[in-house]
């Protein structure tokens, strides 16, 4: 069951279904426009439409009343599609007759548009398309595209996407576009004159409609001149920023993707270390490099392909769409996510258990002695070592021997020991899937401290081998010193400082070289100048913090419906509708 | 500006051409309406389609050379039956003689070329 309607067509009245009522709408449409520049345009609309109607109405005879699809692609067909109209107009012609004739008598030449040209194609007619767009011989093009496909294969790409969004020229009229009016200085400013022209008409139009507005009431086509007006130029200035944003689109796309390409064929690096060697330290050698970069591929060089494609059709001006296209696109970056994921997932997972090695090291320091603590450099960094973390060296991969060595950076912590003797501890933490795994690999980790008189030598590196991978791998040595007794720390550890107490407020990196005391509560400095201490002073105030100490005894605490307000011998601290106010106090 | 020529092209450029002078000559055997026009052509096996006719015909009237009427019809709307002007018989001649040259000098050139 479908629904009719009633049409007039030629003064013959039709009962014809809803589809096929759309198809000779849009019929008739193709055609107005198709002689839309001709004088006599209504004429030939009207004497197709009695054609058309004289068609149709044979149809009805035969005992049927209502018009369907069929029909109309009937009647169509023998008509004609406007594209398929033979063109009697050829320029060389009557070259004798006037301009004005001409205009007259021909279509008005269109404008150029990008097509594919099916008649002289190689594979899809894409470069002799733009050739005859550009003007040039299509070998040149095809040049370009075979000289871009040594360019990692970007040309075959853009030749896809050129061949998909270029929709090739198959009707007469498409292929009169195709070799329209070149796009040159001549036919832009005869563009603009002709727009310019058509401006003036609408502007002497509203004009007109102005002045019309005080002898009858025409505010309403007045209004809707205006907002025609205004529509016009929206969508104009709209054109040119669309055009302008797909050329960005295009630029951008082409060379993220070319980054991308270079990424994946080992080209870039991502923290000093190409993908291979990036994958291979960290996730080891059984993981599958090649569905880790088929999933990169996919997750990030469709959006990537999508951005370039979608700005070559804002430049061109394309607007059919490809439904197809843009859902398999959407699949195949689903498809990519979900492998990243599952090998991101995967690898993360050896991170989940943790464990902790705690040995003591056989040592017996004289409580009178000053202890020194200095580095034993078994390891030198060697040129072509990979070097990644925050601090300077404090990871380095040496590639040179099979299997690789990982060489870290041990801390060192210092703390008040609970009884009169100096100990020393080792700890190696490692992570794994499981637990075992995971102190397998903390047992792998090689690291020595040693004792010689009165001073504590430590490796300047714990190392082990790549066959472990990387899994948090940590090595802190932890020294334990009872009260009153003296230790020097070489500053060769600088930055390896791990949270050691110090009452002089002075920062980690800075309490290298210098004689340290231990106390309860921490070492205390016997050698600092008073620039050290002016220096670690300042770095403090720089950083003030009010602490509002609850616990002391005159500390009260108001909340009512004025807000906050916090007052201890430190400070007053109020939070209410004007604001938050902090008022310190002089201690 | 390179273009390839291509067959497709070059007959319809040639058919194109001879377009105005068909209408015009089967005009020249008396009245007729769109449909009878496009039956002689037709029937001449000039591949045309129908619309390409009326913007003919609306064009060759506009400039003079055809004039019409109305007539009533049984099978739909009233029917415009074409007929030649004076412009337009004498524009027919003039035609058919420039037809009548370009064939001779056509053919003589094929066959030159053939027999030598």
């Amino acid at each position: 069951m479908n629904k009719t309607l009633t049409i007039n067509l030629a003064g013959l009245v039709f009962n014809i279904e809803e589809n096929a009522y759309q198809l000779l709408k849009d019929y008739l449409a193709a055609i107005k426009n198709q002689f839309k520049n001709e004088e006599g345009c209504d004429e030939i609309v009207a004497d197709i439409e009695a054609r058309l109607a004289e068609m149709l109405k044979a149809k009805t005879h035969a005992g049927k009343q209502v018009l369907v699809d069929a029909d109309i692609h009937e009647a169509i067909n023998i008509m004609g599609k406007p594209g398929d109209f033979e063109e009697t107009a050829s320029n060389d012609k009557q070259s004798s007759s006037t301009s004005q004739e001409q205009k007259n008598y021909y279509y008005k030449s269109k404008t150029r548009r990008v097509f594919r040209d099916g008649d002289n194609k190689v594979l899809g007619g894409v470069c002799s398309g733009i050739a005859s767009y550009f003007d040039t011989d299509p070998l040149w093009i095809r040049l370009a595209l075979v000289v871009l496909f040594f360019g990692f294969g970007s040309g075959l790409l853009l030749y896809i996407i050129l061949w998909i969004i270029i929709p090739e020229a198959k009707t007469t009229a498409e292929k009169l576009e195709m070799r329209g009016d070149p796009i040159d200085i001549n036919t832009i400013s005869q563009t603009i004159k002709e727009e310019a022209e058509q401006l003036k008409n609408r502007m002497q139009d509203f004009g007109s409609g102005v002045k019309n507005e005080f002898t009858s009431q025409r505010t309403q086509s007045v209004g809707s001149k205006l907002s025609n007006l205004v529509v016009t130029i929206l969508q104009g200035i709209f054109k040119v920023i669309s055009k302008v944003f797909g050329a960005l689109f295009v630029l951008f796309g082409t060379l993220l993707f070319v980054a991308l390409l270079l990424v994946l064929c080992n080209v870039g690096t991502i923290d000093g270390l190409s993908v291979n060697e990036f994958s291979h330290t960290i996730a080891g050698a059984d993981f599958s490099m090649f569905w880790f970069k088929t999933g990169l591929f996919m997750c990030v060089g469709i959006p990537l392909c999508m951005l370039v494609y979608k700005g070559l059709k804002l430049v061109l001006g394309i607007r059919t769409s490809h439904m197809w296209l843009n859902l398999s696109a959407g699949i195949l970056w689903f498809v990519g996510l979900t492998i990243c994921l599952y090998l991101s997932l995967s690898v993360a997972s050896d991170f989940s258990e943790q464990t902790r090695l705690k040995t003591q090291i056989d040592t017996h320091f004289n409580n009178a002695d000053t202890l020194f603590i200095k580095t034993n450099n078994i390891y030198q960094k060697n040129w072509g070592d990979l070097d990644f973390g925050i601090d300077n060296d404090r990871w380095l991969v040496n590639n040179s021997t099979q299997p690789s060595v990982w060489w870290g950076k041990p801390r060192v912590k210092i703390i008040t020991s609970e009884n009169d003797s100096t100990s020393v501890f080792v700890t190696k933490t490692s992570a794994g899937k499981e637990k075992t795994e995971a102190s397998l690999r903390a047992k792998n980790i090689n690291y020595n401290a040693t004792q010689q008189g009165s001073v504590l030598l430590l490796d300047n590196y714990f190392s082990f081998l790549n066959t472990d991978k990387y899994r948090n791998q940590e090595v802190i040595v932890l020294i334990k010193m009872p009260k009153n007794k003296v230790v020097y720390m070489d500053n060769s550890l600088k930055y390896q400082w791990y949270e050691i107490e110090n009452l002089n407020g002075i920062s980690q990196s800075e309490m290298g070289d210098k004689y340290w005391k231990m106390t309860a509560n921490g070492l205390t400095c016997l050698s600092c100048t008073e620039e050290d201490l002016k220096k670690s002073k300042e770095d403090k105030e720089n950083h003030t913090e009010h602490i509002i100490n609850i616990n002391d005894s005159n500390a009260q605490v108001h909340i009512d419906k004025h807000g906050i307000e916090v007052n201890s011998k430190d400070a007053h601290v109020k939070i209410s509708a004007d604001g938050i106010k902090v008022d310190e106090k002089e201690k | 500006m390179a273009q390839t020529i291509n067959t497709e092209n070059t007959q319809s450029q040639m058919r194109k051409g001879v377009l105005e002078l068909c209408t015009l000559s089967v005009l020249a055997s008396g009245e007729a309406y769109p449909t009878e026009i496009i039956e002689q052509l037709k029937g001449s096996k000039m591949m045309i389609v129908e619309g390409t006719l009326y913007p003919l015909l609306t064009r060759l009237k506009n400039a003079n050379y055809l004039t019409y009427r109305w007539e009533e019809s049984t099978s739909g709307p009233p029917r415009k039956y074409y007929k030649l002007t004076e412009q337009g018989e004498a524009l027919l001649k003039e035609l058919e003689t420039t037809w009548d040259e370009m064939v001779n000098a056509v053919n003589k050139l094929l066959k030159g070329n053939k027999n030598q």
